[in-house]
């Protein structure tokens, strides 16, 4: 049934309602006046928005094999290698954690639902240049997966920020490019 | 008969039961998209290839004439070679020393000359200082992954510098950006 159904019925009722309360009062040659009480929360929507790029920064392989090394950022934006690449592998260029702006009511509790899976990464210069799934192991710094709005700067609006790290695998003859790629996270109140 | 206060109260219950019917409309539960949201991330990462550099030329400053008193010749990557007016000063065929950079296409670099701060013959030292090279504040690599960069430097000349053939040698550090 739709939202304009509920509303038509509401005031059917209503007025049957009201009907009989007339038809009752206009019997018994009296009247009365109850007050009922209503209660309603009116909740400031949930948003999330992203501030800031999961940056890996520059990373080179040494070229050759079957093998692959895996850069690690973390939520506080540093970045090691576990094996793998050259002597120095990790090169510079800008490095950093993922970061995310939520906004909603005060004191609400969210929970934060971030990929389950890895995601891919394709090369802007040379878009035939990909690593499928090479992204994954999102972590973020609330490290329990939710948090609480509190009252910033707005007035009446609970807020909130949290960053996000991850895993990004390379093969170690991963062609020269510049990559990138997308991950959801979903904000939701508890 | 029907008493006109009760008709009046009637109405007036009626009233409210619309405007509740209406208030009760206006606060049905929220639709289910203002409990969460959804963003995306983004994620940047450049694989680079393995930088190389190497000398492809020396840094020369030819013949120079012992001066009456001291002075500093310089070979420079842009002017090749000049002097600060020496009236001994002998430089016909100075050059500056040439490096080539490879690595990925379009690459920006970062350069750091290590200064030893002279060059030598046995135990006698000319000082060298003043690197200049012809990469420009911002260094990068070629579409084909390559840069060919010279680099110049200025002697200081004593007025009794012995005679003799002086060498010495410079670091380049290249490092991506």
């Amino acid at each position: 049934m739709s939202f304009r159904s509920h509303i038509r019925g509401f005031a059917i009722a209503a007025v049957f309602a009201a009907s009989a309360v007339m038809s009752s009062h206009a019997n018994a040659q009296a009247s009365a006046t109850g007050t009922g009480t209503a209660n309603a929360t009116i909740a400031k929507p949930i948003t999330i928005s992203a501030s800031t790029a999961l940056d890996f920064g520059i990373i080179v392989p040494n070229g050759t094999g079957n093998g692959s090394l895996t850069v690690t950022v973390d939520t506080a934006g540093s970045r090691s290698i576990t094996a793998g690449g050259v002597d120095g592998a990790l090169m510079g260029g800008t490095v950093g954690a993922a970061t995310f702006d939520i906004t909603g009511r005060p004191n609400a509790t969210y929970a934060i639902t971030l990929p389950p899976a890895a995601v891919d990464m394709v090369g802007t210069v040379n878009p035939a240049n990909t690593m499928p799934g090479s992204v994954g192991n999102f972590t973020e710094s609330t490290t329990v997966l939710g948090g609480t709005l509190v009252v910033g700067g707005t007035p009446g609006l609970g807020q909130d920020s949290f960053t996000v790290g991850a895993d990004l695998t390379v093969p170690e003859t991963q062609a020269d490019d510049v990559y990138v790629g997308s991950f959801d996270v979903i904000v939701t109140y508890n | 008969m029907v008493n006109p206060v009760t008709i009046r109260n009637s109405a007036l219950a009626l009233r409210r039961a619309i405007a509740a019917t209406v208030l009760v409309a206006a606060v049905v539960p929220a639709p289910a998209h203002s409990e969460s949201d959804t963003t995306t991330g983004r994620i940047n990462a450049q694989i680079a290839a393995p930088l190389g550099v190497g000398a492809t030329a020396d840094m020369s400053f030819s013949r120079l004439g012992r001066p009456a008193s001291p002075g500093a010749p310089r070979t420079t990557a842009s002017d090749r070679m000049t002097s600060s007016g020496l009236a001994l000063l002998q430089m016909d065929d100075s050059s500056p020393a040439q490096i080539v950079i490879s690595g990925s296409p379009n690459q920006a670099v970062g350069l750091v000359v290590g200064d030893k701060g002279a060059i030598g013959l046995n135990n006698r030292k000319i000082s060298i200082s003043g690197y200049t090279h012809t990469a420009g504040p911002m260094p990068a690599l070629g579409p084909d992954g390559r840069a060919t960069i010279e680099f110049g430097a200025t002697l200081k000349l004593a007025a009794n510098i012995r005679d003799g053939k002086y060498r010495g040698t410079f670091d380049v550090i290249v490092s991506n950006n």
